[in-house]
């Protein structure tokens, strides 16, 4: 199986071999887990980074490094810069590894900086992978770079992701209904197992944009097999599941005294890259975490459910860090 | 400028009339008939509306009546039909729904899912929908990729714009002749609706609920060594306990990037802001209004189902707006009944500068 590692700027890839270290974070002692606040909610990004570089170095599945995903997919703010794009594919050139151009959802704004990007990367690599989660940005790779290769991105898939609220007893209205609630609750589960990808048309609308690979988050009630076109290849994000995703950005209004939440709208500073807004609460097994304009789920748990060979995975995309 | 408001079943013949009456040009309404949500309960949705029956039509005969009392009062009718996802395997009873409707006369769907878009064509609907805020149309070249493919007549713009990203994708579209559509009342979450991937239940908190009400802390992240850091402290703690080490260089850098979290907001003057139109009212963008009509907007979305009063104060000061010839951020104030409400934070739909603050 193919291993991507998904980084977002160019400190990442300066970074990039530390990141994916391995680090047995069982074997920290207690005093120096206490000096770096590790046990302290917030910081469970970097646990979790230690979990899953060992849980990549003990796989049963053989995983071979080969490609580096490299973008944004969350806020148009921090879209790289053409040449951070190009000087990431050279980077991954250079390690002998492909290269996927992450995209995320933009207003003109943003657009007109993922156009410069794409035509930056068109000129170096014309068969690179974009991984689109905007529908005009599909449109504009399929008119102005059809030698790009789209793959759909994972907030295009909306398939609900929220481990705490998608159980296998999840809680249910009863008002007004009569069948039993054992039932609503399998029925339900069974609901959230399919995705729109499995109804014929929508395949042949993607298949007509070339997208012959979607990206997923995978999530705790896991995919049905019949929930996918044939013919499509599966990426899975790791060890992060995005929960939700906003325009609106608490980190960022960290600096405005009027605010709890900033718009978008005037320039952004960045205030994310280096701290981080969270909610504060116990730490526990598989965390929620705000970062900037989204919230992400820890989902190492549920990755083993997709790899038994009933779905066509065969790419891994290892988030190092929350990709924001 | 329009407006339109959501119908339940709650509203029969005369409460159609008297909205009509106050002004609403334009309804839309969510069917969810018993075969639904007697398999799937009311959390796996027919529409964005996933918290009960009280905020859909569940009766064919009502459903029927409805749409009849619209039209005659001379309004328009959408079924919502805006889930994001509706699955391979519930398309048939979707189907279903969508045959049982198209009998009634309603006039269209606002619609979010591309693959619901595509089949509601072969399965015969003919008028153009309304895109759904869900559908995340965020700029021009979104708008034509689904308007090319299925057919446009309105595009409901996603929450979290700002007026002049509004504006800029209104212009870019212009040649579309399409109608535009937002909301301007009522809570706005803090995620975006069409990137909302949690479950809601409206019998248990909710992700975006229990997140907002808690407190929040501000962390700096950790360098990007921090992994030689920690490998050089387990490898020799003694000489990493000491100042100046990697480690107390690290504790200094986290100490050092970590701003602390902002106060709360000092408190109101008496009388200046009650909380309880900030309960009611929350989020607002009244004072937008002018701003909207003037960049072309064609209607403005009072977005409330199953709460037949809130609904009510909610038409009564959108439409005084309305048909204000100044409706300054004083008289909207004046509306609402709260001279303070403009600076409780992110009580502005639209963060307007100078209304916050």
């Amino acid at each position: 199986m193919e291993l991507a590692v998904y980084l977002t700027d160019p400190a990442g890839l300066e970074h990039l071999e530390e990141a994916l270290q391995p680090l047995a974070m069982d074997g920290i002692p207690g005093f120096i887990s206490s000096v770096l606040s590790l046990g302290q909610y917030g910081l469970e990004e970097y646990i979790a980074n230690g979990m899953a570089t060992t849980f990549l170095g003990e796989s049963p599945i053989p995983l071979e490094l080969g490609r580096l995903y490299f973008g944004q997919e969350f806020c148009e703010f921090l879209i790289p810069t053409p040449e951070e794009v190009v000087q990431a594919f050279f980077t991954a050139c250079q390690m002998g590894w492909e290269f996927t151009y992450t995209t995320g959802y933009v207003t003109a704004a943003g657009l007109e900086r993922t156009v410069a990007n794409l035509a930056a990367l068109a000129s170096e690599c014309p068969s690179a992978e974009v991984v689109v989660n905007d529908w005009g940005v599909l449109r504009v790779l399929g008119r102005d770079f059809p030698s790009l290769r789209p793959v759909l991105g994972r907030l295009l898939v909306k398939q609900p992701r929220l481990s705490r609220y998608v159980t296998e007893r999840p809680p249910v209205l009863r008002t007004g209904i009569q069948a039993p609630l054992a039932e609503i609750q399998s029925r339900q589960i069974a609901a959230l197992r399919e995705t729109n990808l499995g109804i014929a048309a929508y395949a042949d609308l993607l298949r007509r944009h070339g997208v012959a690979r979607v990206d997923l988050d995978p999530v705790p009630q896991g995919l049905a097999p019949e929930a996918l076109p044939q013919g499509v290849a599966l990426s899975l994000y790791a060890p992060w599941t995005c929960a939700a995703a906003s325009r609106t950005c608490r980190t960022a209004a960290v600096a405005d005294p009027r605010r709890q939440t900033a718009m978008p709208g005037s320039p952004c500073s960045g205030p994310c890259r280096e701290v981080n807004r969270n909610r504060v609460g116990v730490a526990c097994v598989q965390p929620i975490l705000l970062r900037g304009n989204s919230a992400f789920v820890y989902n190492l748990t549920y990755v083993a459910n997709y790899l038994d060979g009933s779905l066509p995975v065969d790419r891994l995309v290892f988030e190092p860090y929350i990709p924001l | 400028m329009q407006l339109t408001v959501g119908l339940d079943r709650a509203d029969h013949r005369t409460d159609i009339a008297n909205y009509a009456r106050q002004g609403v040009d334009e309804f839309f309404a969510g069917f969810v008939p018993g075969p639904w949500s007697e398999r799937f309960g009311w959390e796996v949705g027919l529409n964005r509306r996933t918290f009960g029956g009280a905020a859909q039509y569940t009766d064919i005969d009502e459903m029927r009546e409805a749409i009849a009392a619209v039209h005659a009062a001379g309004k328009r009718i959408l079924i919502t039909l805006n889930a994001h996802d509706y699955g391979h395997e519930r398309l048939d009873l979707v189907r279903d729904v969508v045959q049982t409707l198209e009998g009634l006369g309603h006039d269209g769907y606002i619609v979010a899912d591309p693959a619901l878009m595509g089949h509601l064509r072969r399965w015969g609907v003919q008028t153009l929908f309304h895109l759904s805020t869900g559908a995340g149309a965020f700029n021009s070249e979104t708008i034509r990729f689904f308007h090319e493919r299925f057919g446009l007549r309105r595009v409901v713009i996603p929450r979290k714009m700002t007026l002049r990203e509004m504006r800029v994708l209104m212009d870019n579209t212009a040649d579309l002749n399409l109608e535009f559509e937002v909301m301007v009342i009522g809570y706005r979450c803090q995620f975006n609706d069409e990137f909302c991937f949690s479950w809601h239940c409206g019998s248990s908190g909710n992700f975006c609920t229990d997140y907002v009400k808690m407190p929040k802390q501000v962390r700096g992240r950790f360098p990007r060594n921090w992994k030689d850091v920690l490998q050089e402290a387990m490898d020799a703690p003694a000489e990493q306990f000491v100042q100046g080490s990697k480690l107390d260089e690290f504790c200094r850098y986290i100490a050092q990037h970590t701003p602390t979290e902002k106060p709360a907001p000092p408190p109101a003057e008496a009388g200046e802001q009650s909380p309880l139109p900030l309960a009611m009212f929350n989020n607002c963008g009244l004072c937008a209004i002018p701003a909207l009509r003037a960049m072309g907007v064609h209607t403005l979305k009072v977005p409330v189902r199953g709460a037949p009063w809130q609904k009510g104060r909610y038409l009564e000061v959108v439409r005084a707006v309305l048909e204000s010839p100044d409706p300054t951020p004083e008289f909207c104030r004046s509306l609402i009944n709260s001279r303070g409400f403009c600076s409780a934070p992110d009580a502005c739909y639209y963060h307007l500068d100078g209304q916050e603050g």
